[in-house]
């Protein structure tokens, strides 16, 4: 079969870009990558369009010539590249089937290993306006200034939280938007964090402690103010932005009743972390475990990184939110994994690099683990929402559409049924996780913690006419117990009713 | 050169048709079928499914992910109707 | 819009859900506890065990329904909620006397569905815009022609459509179609909102519901009754109502009787939501294919088409099942090959093994255990468009009165077996 292989990466960000590197450099012959978008790269090494010209690279800046190396090593291997591929399948079994539609059409690819490498989004934050244009993700922003070179508004304020919120709104000033103000929910980092990030950055992170303080520095120079404790309320205007209410926050990030302030800007830009894309991996039935300072539900995995499914790997941010260094790292070890398993690599060699690139990983899940005790998501982030706000983006069902059949209700699915949350083109991204906590502020028990909308097929909307086979006939029934009673002469089709 | 809601547009070669539009100063991309609420660019990256545009008559395109063409014709209210035209 | 709720947002009558009071009962019962106690256990919560509740706490017979998942979410939810009523070609083989029977049911079947979302006071989704059976080569149109006669002949009110007139109904069929039988009294439902609709009157009426509560075993009790051990708990019963669907056989055994119903998966795909465009229900002479646009805009395909088996998680879709239903789906209906497949999902339903009879035989049974007084079974295939009928057959049964509808087709004792014990 022409499409069986070794391995197959899905996602080409650095988690599986490592992936298919170490894969390659032990020998593991078919190595197949898949990846959404036109360039490899995932979200943090957002390449430019082919056709912007990119004429001072080291104006880039550092994670983009770091993600460029990357990328051309990527492609120094000789593995199957398959950007522009949208996987819409997988089937498991001793032989994972993975099926993805690109340029060409729609292919399924066989081996006895994947590796899941889908990186993660940003955390959707329901509040009072959110739907309204103008509202937009860090990332979404990210992508439009620094990738497509278009400011997202004229006047733009940043709401989030965490060490990427005001290294972005740097990089949001630098590349000429109007920044009218920053406001993270976190209340200044207090001295205990502080002692623990100088401790973590006395292992070798130095510089993300020093640029944090530097990116203070440049904001303040610039004019651009900076709020602690301080969240989004609601976004108001008829069509589009026109005002950002803010208000405090406490420890807790439960709203502080009369500390609103108003805000004329076009664009608010949200950044509370980020989630998880784990519907690859629900799909094929993983088990997961849910994590509120990972971004949400991520696989249990074993120290192989290996899923509760046998051969299905799951590295980097969709395993977990925590960032490029660790899904580097991850990426390596699954790929070393993989071929150890396919005896590519002796057990001495796969051992040494394993502990190798252990030891790194362990460091970088300290540092980790001090950042995101110190930029906590808290869990009144959850309240922001009041019964008018709209949960399910897609379908338009509000916190209180829900709320009223969550009577006795403890399943999400349930409620999906009832009110169509979740039955939308986003496919239950957008608000599954606050469905989750809805149903569970319900019926009591650990917020948070309450079962995901079911994952199904197709893992991501799926144009029709890519696999309708408009020749298709309803096959002969099987012989056998299951269709014998339904003819008589077995000379006719089965019931054209169907449930 | 491409159309959006039959204007011509400008547009630079390889941009997405998100940035295409808000560079040209559209925002609202769509309303939604039952409140008619006016929707956009959201989360960039291909996941919301908020942007969508009709692209030569086929509706939800999302903007974001897909890179305007020359001559391509684009329309911000698609419902089946508007887009067939 | 009577009894549901108003949610300020909706401004369609069919997104408005009805409210689903209490549907846990207090948990916690054990084993050690005293058995409860109750006139008729009703077995499974799919549709006909919720409109059974209905009906019979409608005629003051007190009942409790247990339900080992939660309320609806077994093969009911899973089906596609089409409610056909014309035959297809098969059905003209099964023995003229259980055809008319059967034409009877459905037909007082179909009437109860026209009835039922003003009865309940809440939105179904139904739709009557009448089904098509699509004609795509001569042979199709051929049988088609036999069937106008059959069923016309009994009682059927449908007719054959030719090519124009078809088009000129609906417009977005593919222009190949020979033609149709078209049946005005074909029409969809939405299988996720009928059984909470049940149940809330039900409730309202004194009927007890209890989820998470699965059926370990049934005993017989001398002198009448039957204990029940359920996972929460024992249960007296005065009768039991096996309405478990595709587990109704599992439930036989439990006193006994061999009744060769089992599971079979099936898959149904959902698009993205699209204008107006399609009103009927389609489906065609070869088969492979149901297909109906929903009052929200989305095209629901469905047709037979097995899914896959996986006992170690719920069932899988089957590939070449997707390529093959999706791809009749977009040769009837070729606007859909533009669409987006937004959900796929399988579905456990009823398969019926052979009752001996000549001719194609009957899907569905109801009745009560010829061996087992006091057991009634309301179980089988297709249960969407006669599920409200059986539970109101149910309940006539139970309280002695004569059936509203034929239904010795349906009786459980033609299965050979089915009257021995083991």
């Amino acid at each position: 079969m022409d499409e069986d292989r070794d391995l197959v990466i899905v996602g080409g960000g650095p988690a599986g870009m490592a992936a298919a590197i170490e894969a390659r450099r032990a020998g593991v012959p078919r190595v197949t990558l898949l990846d959404e978008s036109t360039t490899l790269g995932g979200q943090i090494f957002r390449r430019l369009p082919a056709e912007f010209r990119v004429e001072v690279p080291s104006a880039m800046g550092v994670d983009y010539q770091k993600g460029q190396r990357l990328i051309d090593a990527t492609r120094s291997i000789q593995a199957e590249l398959l950007p522009d591929h949208v996987v819409w399948g997988a089937w498991e079994g001793r032989t994972k089937e993975i099926a993805a539609h690109g340029a060409g059409g729609s292919r399924v690819f066989s081996a006895p290993h994947v590796i899941v490498a889908t990186g993660a989004y940003d955390r959707p934050v329901p509040f009072p306006g959110w739907t309204l244009p103008g509202v937009i993700t860090a990332g979404g922003a990210q992508a439009m200034i620094k990738v497509q070179k278009v400011l997202p508004g004229k006047r733009i304020v940043m709401v989030g939280s965490g060490p990427l919120l005001l290294a972005f709104a740097v990089q949001l000033h630098q590349l000429g938007a109007n920044l009218v103000g920053v406001f993270e929910a976190a209340p200044r980092v207090s001295l205990r964090g502080a002692v623990g990030l100088l401790g973590a950055a006395i292992r070798g992170n130095a510089s993300t402690l020093r640029s944090g303080i530097a990116y203070l520095a440049y904001l303040r120079r610039n004019g651009i103010p900076v709020s602690y404790g301080y969240a989004i309320a609601r976004a108001e205007g008829v069509e589009e932005v026109e005002r950002a209410v803010v208000r405090r926050v406490d420890r807790e990030w439960e709203p502080v009743a009369g500390s609103e302030r108003v805000i004329e800007a076009d664009t608010i830009c949200v950044g509370y972390g980020f989630t998880p894309s784990t519907e690859l991996l629900r799909v094929v039935g993983c088990e997961m475990r849910y994590s509120l300072q990972r971004g949400g539900p991520a696989p249990v995995r074993n120290g192989d990184l290996e899923t509760t499914v046998p051969g299905t790997f799951a590295v980097g941010d969709c395993a977990g939110v925590q960032g490029s260094e660790i899904a580097l790292l991850e990426g390596k070890i699954a790929g070393t994994v993989v071929a150890g398993r396919l005896g590519r690599l002796d057990r001495r060699t796969s051992r040494e690099r394993l502990e190798a690139l252990n030891r790194p990983l362990r460091t970088a899940q300290l540092f980790r683990a001090a950042i995101d005790k110190v930029f906590q998501i808290r869990p009144g982030i959850f309240n922001w929402a009041t019964d008018g706000t709209i949960l399910c983006r897609c379908e338009e069902v509000t916190f209180g559409d829900v709320k009223k059949q969550l009577e006795g209700q403890a399943d999400a699915n349930a409620v999906k049924a009832l009110t169509r949350v979740g039955m939308g083109m986003c496919q239950g991204r957008n608000c599954s996780q606050h469905l989750a906590w809805v149903v569970r502020a319900a019926i009591g028990g650990p917020v948070g913690e309450g079962p995901l909308l079911t994952a199904r097929l197709p893992v991501k909307p799926l144009p029709i006419g890519i696999i309708a086979d408009r020749a298709a006939v309803l096959p002969r029934p099987p012989s056998g117990p299951s269709h014998q009673s339904h003819t008589v002469t077995g000379d006719d089709p089965p019931p054209v009713e169907s449930k | 050169m491409f159309y959006v809601d039959g204007r011509a547009t400008s547009a630079f070669l390889g941009e997405s048709i998100a940035a295409a539009l808000l560079a040209n100063g559209v925002r609202v991309f769509r309303r939604t079928p039952r409140l008619r609420m006016a929707r956009g660019l959201f989360c960039g990256m291909g996941v919301c499914y908020e942007c969508v545009v009709a692209v030569e008559g086929r509706p939800s395109v999302r903007a974001c992910m897909t890179r305007v063409e020359a001559e391509m014709r684009v329309t911000t209210q698609p419902t089946d109707e508007a887009a067939k035209e | 819009m009577i009894g549901a709720a108003g949610t300020g947002a909706s401004q369609h009558s069919d997104s408005d859900p009805p409210q689903v009071h209490q549907v846990r009962d207090e948990s916690g019962r054990s084993m050690m506890d005293a058995p409860d106690e109750t006139d008729v256990l009703i077995i499974g919560g799919g549709i006909v065990g919720c409109a059974s509740a209905y009906y019979l706490s409608k005629d003051n017979v007190e009942c409790l329904l247990v339900e080992r998942g939660e309320i609806n979410r077994g093969g009911t939810a899973a089906s596609a909620g089409s409610l056909h009523v014309q035959m297809w070609s098969g059905e003209m083989r099964r023995e003229d006397a259980i055809a008319s029977d059967f034409i009877a049911v459905k037909l007082e079947a179909a009437r109860m569905w026209q009835l039922l979302e003003a009865e309940l006071g809440s939105s179904l989704g139904v739709r009557y815009a009448g089904g098509l059976l699509v004609a795509e080569s001569r042979a199709d149109v051929d049988v088609a022609m036999q069937l106008v006669d059959y069923q016309k002949k009994r009682g059927l009110d449908v007719e054959f459509l030719g090519s124009r007139e078809l088009h000129d109904m609906a417009a977005d069929l593919a222009p190949h179609l020979l033609g149709a039988v078209f049946c005005p009294m074909d029409g969809s439902a939405n299988p996720l909102l009928i059984g909470p609709a049940y149940v809330r009157h039900a409730l309202r009426r004194g009927a007890r519901v209890r989820t998470h509560t699965e059926v370990v075993a049934i005993e017989p009790r001398t002198g009448g009754g039957f204990v029940v051990t359920t996972s929460a708990g024992r249960i007296v019963a005065n009768r039991v109502l096996n309405a478990a669907g595709p587990w109704a056989g599992q439930l036989a055994a439990m006193v006994g009787c061999h009744l060769p119903i089992e599971g079979e998966v099936l898959q149904v795909s959902a698009t993205d939501c699209h204008d107006p465009m399609l009103g009927q229900l389609v489906t065609n002479v070869a088969g492979g294919l149901t297909l109906k646009q929903t009052s929200r805009g989305n095209f629901l395909i469905g047709g037979a088409w097995p899914g896959k088996r996986d006992m170690s998680r719920d069932n899988s879709v089957d590939r070449a099942s997707l390529v093959g239903n999706l791809g009749i789906a977009a040769r009837i209906v070729p606007a859909i090959a533009e669409m987006s497949l937004i959900r796929s999902w399988t579905g456990v339903i009823a398969h019926v093994g052979n009752d001996g009879s000549r001719g194609l035989q009957v899907l569905q049974v109801l009745g009560e255990l010829p061996n087992t007084p006091g057991y009634f079974i309301a179980a089988g295939r297709a249960l969407i468009v006669l599920g409200p009928l059986f539970g109101r057959l149910i309940s006539e049964l139970i309280t002695g009165r004569s059936p509203s509808a034929p239904i010795g087709i349906f009786d459980p004792s033609r299965f050979s077996a089915a009257g021995a014990r083991a």
